[in-house]
């Protein structure tokens, strides 16, 4: 049989590895890793205190009208339990493709087309798209003149959609000119690497 | 602007009924009036379709529906979604849904989220992502606005009824009870 004292010291302690291991309730915010398994950081804030997530798997709960609890870790399974629903509606993942062009030209280059077709093919296994087109340009010539051929450039690929059947109202277009540049605009190379467009297919 | 020009609107109807009989001229004007009141409400109506949206339904299951100045629409596949809308879905529903940044949002059943803000234009610095959660889950993952934005207390906000929660670039679960 176990002494008094013991159990004085046993019950608390149970008690307090029970609520490690149990699911949150109430206002809570668990901290999870993104796909490549990097974790970031979230903090909870109200009038009474504040408190930080920093390890994956990590829960914060808010009493009512009280200061955020310190974060305390959860099991890999209670938390898949509780986030199944939202992950299965979870969109799927933006892509995106990088065009590139010819000096000073709005014509797409030759390997363009296998990249082209891959975005159809991508396109058909999604229920429904929106797409942006980012047009780029390299530093040769003036910044407003790039921004023209820059526009003129995305809209090379938004005519190309449309032709394929992509309503023009689910693209949205805009140039940066030559102020985001892919590599160091120097050599004839790099430059060719800077005159592109980027789509990002949602 | 819209106020001014609705202003602008009514006066110019008004003023072209100066030039009618005395004795028509009150049921003149209050017809007048409507008819402003009518112009004006085509006009806010096509400044609404006109504005661009700031995401796309991408995912829905049961029934979901957005609400836009007390108007309610139900929402469907590839639907648009602009600022202000409140998202609701029933019991057993869920949504998904992604934002011109490429943050990637899904909703679980019986949840109500507003869209406060979104502002996504790098190039001139306009970046701003809040939304509030009033009940239910939230499963948020981060986009570009996260990765670009150097004031994320500022820029990035998810407000619950518990606190607010703010963000730097990452995933996260959220559950909201009123």
């Amino acid at each position: 049989m176990l002494d008094k004292p013991l159990i004085r010291f046993l019950f608390p302690l149970s008690l307090l590895l029970l609520a490690a291991c149990s699911a949150p309730r109430g206002n809570y915010v668990i901290l999870l890793a993104e796909e490549d398994g990097t974790v970031g950081q979230a903090s909870v804030s109200n009038a009474q205190g504040e408190a930080t997530l920093v390890a994956a798997n990590s829960v914060v709960e808010v009493p009512r009208q009280k200061a955020p609890k310190k974060a305390r870790e959860l099991k890999a399974e209670t938390v898949a339990k509780l986030t199944a629903e939202t992950e299965a509606a979870q969109p799927p993942k933006p892509l995106n493709f990088i065009f590139f062009f010819g000096f000073d030209s709005t014509e797409l280059t030759g390997d363009s087309d296998v990249i082209f077709t891959r975005v159809l093919e991508n396109i058909k296994t999604r229920e429904t798209v929106d797409i942006s087109l980012i047009g780029h340009t390299d530093s040769t010539g003036s910044i407003e003149y790039n921004r023209e051929l820059g526009l003129k450039r995305a809209d090379t690929l938004r005519q190309k959609l449309v032709d394929n059947g992509i309503p023009s109202s689910l693209i949205d277009i805009k140039s940066l000119g030559e102020d985001s540049p892919l590599a160091a605009d120097e050599g004839l190379d790099q430059r060719a690497l800077n005159r592109r467009v980027v789509m990002v297919l949602r | 602007m819209i106020l001014s020009c609705m202003l602008s609107r009514v006066l110019s109807v008004t003023s072209s009924v100066k030039s009618s009989a005395i004795a028509s001229r009150k049921i003149q004007i209050s017809c007048s009036f409507l008819f402003a009141l009518i112009l004006a409400n085509m006009f806010c109506f096509s400044v609404r379709a006109e504005e661009s949206p700031i995401a796309y339904v991408k995912v829905v299951n049961g029934t979901c529906i957005a609400i836009q100045q007390g108007e309610e629409r139900p929402l469907n596949l590839g639907d648009p979604l602009f600022k202000a809308d409140i998202l609701k879905t029933s019991k057993e529903s869920s949504l998904g849904v992604s934002f011109r940044d490429n943050t990637l949002i899904s909703l679980g059943s019986s949840s109500q989220l507003r869209l406060e803000n979104f502002e996504f234009d790098p190039d001139n610095n306009q970046l701003a992502f809040a939304v509030e959660l009033f009940e239910g889950t939230l499963l948020y993952i981060s986009g570009l606005i996260a990765k670009l934005t150097k004031k994320p207390e500022e820029e990035l906000r998810i407000t619950t009824p518990a606190g607010t929660v703010t963000v730097r670039g990452t995933r996260l679960f959220i559950n909201a009870e009123q």
